[in-house]
């Protein structure tokens, strides 16, 4: 009995102890000074940079200038990230996906695609389920095909600069691809080059 | 002939400050353009070349304003587009934001922009001097390098 309370008391102390010393949180505005860290991996500010160049490119591209007026349909494609490092691609992908709704000359699909909203498929088989009012099951023929692709690469290259520093260089790479003909209808490229220790890490 | 050489100078200073003043009016004063707002403080080394807008066949706008950089020394500025919408309401995006440039001696300094959407009504270009956190934020999406 005394044990337990002896080991519950030390827990207490060593808990009280460790929270006086650790920072207390704080908030990170999103352009703050602060928020502004640099490290040789990717950071979201990478993801920005990568984002508004390839916007800015596909805008002012025409690409998604659909003849005869209308909106095109975008799906997501393959975007493969080819670097040291373990991320999700939608941290560049939704800052794009929003930026192309917003622009209002394109739309996306959630139907198909390698981001897409399995219930959009899976929402179907509720027609062949008798508890489901018919009235209320979506009908067939109301999906959107795509017209184009998004697809791309995320590339890392890293080299010794020299005795002490090592570069490090990050490769976005994008292409809309015409779905109906299989024509490349833009590509870009965003590089991004840090430099810094060889004792530092990028995973 | 002191006299002669006196009305000489008064006449020519006349003739030359006549030119220059025709000079003034004939090229386009560019940093009045209502597009472009630029800190009075930029105005010893930071000059505007060029503004170039307009509107595409699909409605979204394009803009390139031009400066130099007219000293012998790199300098830095910051700068932001806003775009506006039919309301007046500037938009928020990630294709607007303040961004630093460090400009090298006596080279262009370009600002390429587009709308963010084909509903853009007007635009404005800010060209201000750096804050000192400006001066922060070296990540890559506030701040590029232009020679």
């Amino acid at each position: 009995m005394k044990k337990n309370k002896l080991i519950i008391s030390t827990l207490f102390m060593g808990a009280v102890l460790f929270t006086g010393c650790s920072h207390k949180p704080e908030y990170l505005p999103e352009n703050s000074p602060e928020s502004s860290i640099i490290t040789m991996g990717i950071d979201r500010q990478d993801f920005e940079k990568a984002a508004s160049d390839m916007v800015k490119s596909l805008l002012s591209s025409g690409a998604l200038d659909k003849r005869g007026g209308g909106k095109y349909v975008v799906m997501m494609s393959d975007i493969v990230n080819d670097t040291t490092q373990r991320f999700d691609v939608k941290f560049i992908t939704k800052k794009m996906r929003i930026a192309i709704l917003n622009s209002q000359k394109a739309i996306l699909t959630s139907a198909v695609g390698t981001q897409r909203d399995d219930l959009a498929q899976d929402s179907r088989k509720l027609r062949e389920n008798d508890e489901f009012k018919k009235s209320t099951v979506i009908q067939k023929n109301t999906l959107y095909a795509p017209e184009l692709s998004l697809s791309g690469n995320i590339l890392q290259r890293t080299a010794k600069a020299n005795k002490d520093d090592q570069l490090v260089e990050y490769y976005f790479q994008l292409s809309m691809t015409d779905i109906k003909t299989g024509l490349v209808t833009w590509e870009d490229e965003v590089v991004i080059g840090k430099i810094g220790s060889n004792d530092t890490v990028t995973w | 002939m002191k006299k002669i050489y006196l009305t000489l100078v008064i006449v020519s200073a006349i003739i030359f400050a006549g030119c220059a003043q025709k000079d003034v009016k004939v090229e386009p004063k560019l940093s009045d353009d209502e597009h472009i707002i630029i800190d009075s403080s930029l105005n010893s080394w930071l000059k505007l070349e060029k503004l170039n807008y307009f509107q595409k066949s699909d409605g979204f706008w394009v803009v390139q304003a031009k400066f130099k950089n007219m000293t012998f020394t790199n300098r830095n500025v910051a700068y932001k587009i806003d775009w506006i919408d039919k309301n007046g309401f500037i938009i928020k995006s990630i294709l607007s934001k303040w961004k630093v440039a460090t400009v090298e001696e006596n080279r262009d300094f370009i600002i390429n922009g587009v709308s963010p959407s084909n509903q853009i009504k007007d635009f404005e270009i800010r060209v201000q001097r750096t804050s000192i956190d400006d001066e922060k934020r070296k990540d890559s999406s506030h701040y590029e390098y232009q020679n």
